[in-house]
């Protein structure tokens, strides 16, 4: 990963916790951060990324004062500038660092399409429904390790979904993008399925169970495991065969001996949503 | 296929080209020289529309770094005393590795080898440097097989113990009081071959490692070939509480030791939330899982213990016992051969472990 993404997570981290908050980062960076001292079978293969996915969660919006304060912190504190056509949902700075505003969606918000608007012409977010149960079960990382040799890093966090909110928004997001055939990027969501599946031990599975347990009667949920079932519940399901088709799997194996592989995941994964 | 010396002449007359631009011009074998010397051969060699010279060849059907050595010492010692100071001189082997090809050049010996590779310094009119191509004769190298099994107890023993041992029988002590079986012959064999490596000195009393990190690699090299060889079948179990599982065991006296990642995380060199165990009997431990003795359940998704069966001694081999209290865990040499080959996170933690293993060697050679 880029030490020029790890500073600018620094950067956000630092602004963010000035206002009491810690930003909870999703999409690869997400997975990277959670899974970066993972000895599982498949560490090497956390993809690399050069976006920041950050997901404002219902009770750091709450309060309008917070709102005012994150959107100054991104628009004019550190500086970013809105993309054009993607205007307060996607931010740049510094030709290439790009920042994306994702939310659940809250009650009491103005929503447009896809848009939640937490502070009106300055700073939106993207509707991910699925992120309904973001809060639970947050992963919190320090920055230490990533920037040793930064001295303000060591009293900096950042929060990371659980994984099995990981592998929920990756789920809904390669369903979302095959559906749109979008070849690449289904490939890339199917990759991270993959790589979060491999690299979760037990104590991720069992924290997984409770949590479907609480949720196991929700939208979400039900729709969660109905796209397991359409499309990763074999080997020959689209889910695995993207991952098949992508030149960095393991380049080294048989196709047999993918395909084993792929099976492992898949038993996994069926596994965990299955209720 | 393991040449003679004819067979090995007769394999270099056959393939001239494979040595252009250098031609055989006149080949004698079995030659004698002044103060009653002998040669394998004399060849003249000459280089097209070039110069010509002759070489005093000894030939290596086996070419172990000792066999070398003493070939260019041989020939070293006619050069000066058989008054042929014209006259180049050569080893002509299969192969010529790394390492012998190190110990002609500190002698100042020209070699030839039958895989196309030569060094040839002819007074000050040729010099011929030509290296890379691979070993035609793969079954022509020293025998690697005392760096595995049973066998690679007695370089483990020389690591553990740099002093050296004043015995034969001390190194077959050591390894037997160390949870492993080897017999005095074994030791002797292996120490041969070690000794044909220079690896060791066994010339006098203490047999001990001269180089041992090169003792080392080769350890790592026949472990990763042994690795590659049997793959080992795991069971993945799911266990509340591992140390609770290893004091049941300890207490049916089924044997385990602790491996990989998870030895490394208890010396404090790693972390993991998979534990990993080596057993003797997989189905003792399966048996006494049904009947509830061990508090595991089989988990091929979830597990968080791994168990592999083997009865490799270098697994056992000085291996700390089990206490109440203490898991068993594989010696630090074990670990850095597990780890060598755990990629990509493993060799970081071998670096770690072969500064203990050398440093021990160094404070105690």
């Amino acid at each position: 990963m880029d030490k020029g993404l790890f500073e600018q997570l620094a950067d956000l981290a630092e602004s963010f916790a000035r206002i009491g908050i810690k930003p909870v980062i999703c999409g690869g960076l997400g997975i990277y951060l959670c899974f970066q001292e993972s000895e599982g079978q498949g560490r090497e293969m956390i993809r690399a990324t050069s976006d920041v996915d950050l997901m404002l969660t219902e009770s750091q919006v709450l309060e309008e004062a917070k709102r005012q304060a994150i959107a100054e912190i991104i628009t004019a504190e550190l500086k970013y500038v809105i993309r054009e056509g993607r205007e307060h949902l996607h931010f740049e700075k510094d030709n290439g660092r790009y920042l994306d505003i994702l939310a659940p969606r809250i009650k009491g918000f103005d929503t447009q399409n896809f848009r939640i608007k937490f502070v009106k012409s300055k700073l939106h977010g993207h509707i991910t429904d699925e992120a309904c149960f973001i809060e639970e079960d947050l992963r919190t990382v320090s920055l230490r390790q990533l920037l040793p040799e930064d001295e303000r890093s060591s009293g900096l966090h950042v929060q990371v979904p659980s994984p099995t909110n990981a592998l929920i928004l990756k789920l809904f997001a390669f369903d979302d993008r095959y559906e749109k055939q979008d070849r690449d990027r289904s490939q890339a969501h199917a990759w991270d399925v993959y790589v979060v599946t491999m690299l979760t031990g037990r104590s991720d599975y069992l924290e997984g169970r409770e949590f479907l347990s609480r949720h196991r009667d929700s939208a979400v949920i039900l729709k969660t495991r109905s796209i397991v079932d359409s499309k990763f519940s074999s080997v020959d399901k689209p889910g695995w065969q993207r991952v098949l088709e992508t030149s960095g799997f393991h380049p080294g194996m048989s196709v047999q001996q993918k395909r084993e592989r792929l099976d492992e995941a898949k038993r996994r994964l069926v596994r965990w949503f299955a209720i | 296929m393991r040449f003679t010396e004819r067979e090995t002449i007769q394999y270099l007359k056959n393939a001239p080209d494979r040595y252009a631009p250098l031609r055989i011009s006149s080949l004698e074998q079995q030659v004698s020289l002044p103060a009653g010397h002998r040669v394998d051969a004399v060849i003249k060699f000459s280089i097209q529309d070039g110069p010509s010279f002759e070489a005093m060849v000894e030939i290596a059907p086996v070419a172990t770094p000792q066999n070398i050595l003493k070939k260019a010492l041989q020939l070293a010692d006619y050069s000066s005393k058989a008054g042929r100071c014209d006259s180049v001189p050569m080893v002509i082997a299969p192969y010529i590795g790394k390492k012998q090809a190190r110990i002609l050049a500190d002698k100042g010996i020209s070699w030839i080898d039958l895989s196309g590779n030569m060094s040839i310094k002819a007074s000050n009119q040729v010099y011929i440097e030509r290296t890379g191509n691979k070993n035609c004769f793969p079954d022509t190298a020293p025998i690697k097989k005392i760096f595995r099994g049973t066998s690679s107890l007695v370089s483990r023993a020389l690591l553990l113990k740099p002093r050296g041992f004043s015995t034969l029988y001390e190194i077959v002590d050591f390894i037997n009081e160390r949870n492993s079986n080897i017999t005095l012959s074994t030791v002797s064999k292996v120490l041969k071959s070690l000794d044909e490596e220079l690896l060791i000195d066994k010339s006098k009393s203490p047999i001990y490692v001269i180089e041992p990190e090169k003792l080392l690699e080769r350890l790592t090299q026949g472990y990763l070939l042994s690795v590659t060889r049997k793959r080992t079948k795991t069971y993945t179990y799911a266990t509340e509480s591992s140390e609770r599982l290893f004091r049941d065991m300890c207490e049916r006296n089924l044997e385990y030791v602790a491996c990989g990642f998870y030895a490394a995380q208890i010396k404090g060199l790693a972390t993991t939330n998979q534990a990993a165990i080596f057993v003797r009997d997989i189905e003792e431990v399966r048996k006494a899982a049904r009947n509830n003795w061990l508090r595991i359940t089989p988990d091929a998704e979830f597990g968080n213990l791994s168990i592999a069966e083997t009865n490799d001694p270098g697994v056992w081999f000085n291996a700390s016992l089990p206490r109440h209290n203490a898991t068993a865990i594989v010696d630090d040499v074990e670990l850095y051969l597990e780890m060598m080959v755990d990629t990509p996170r493993g060799p970081e933690v071998a670096e770690i472990l072969k500064k203990g293993i050398l440093e021990r060697a160094d404070s105690d050679g």
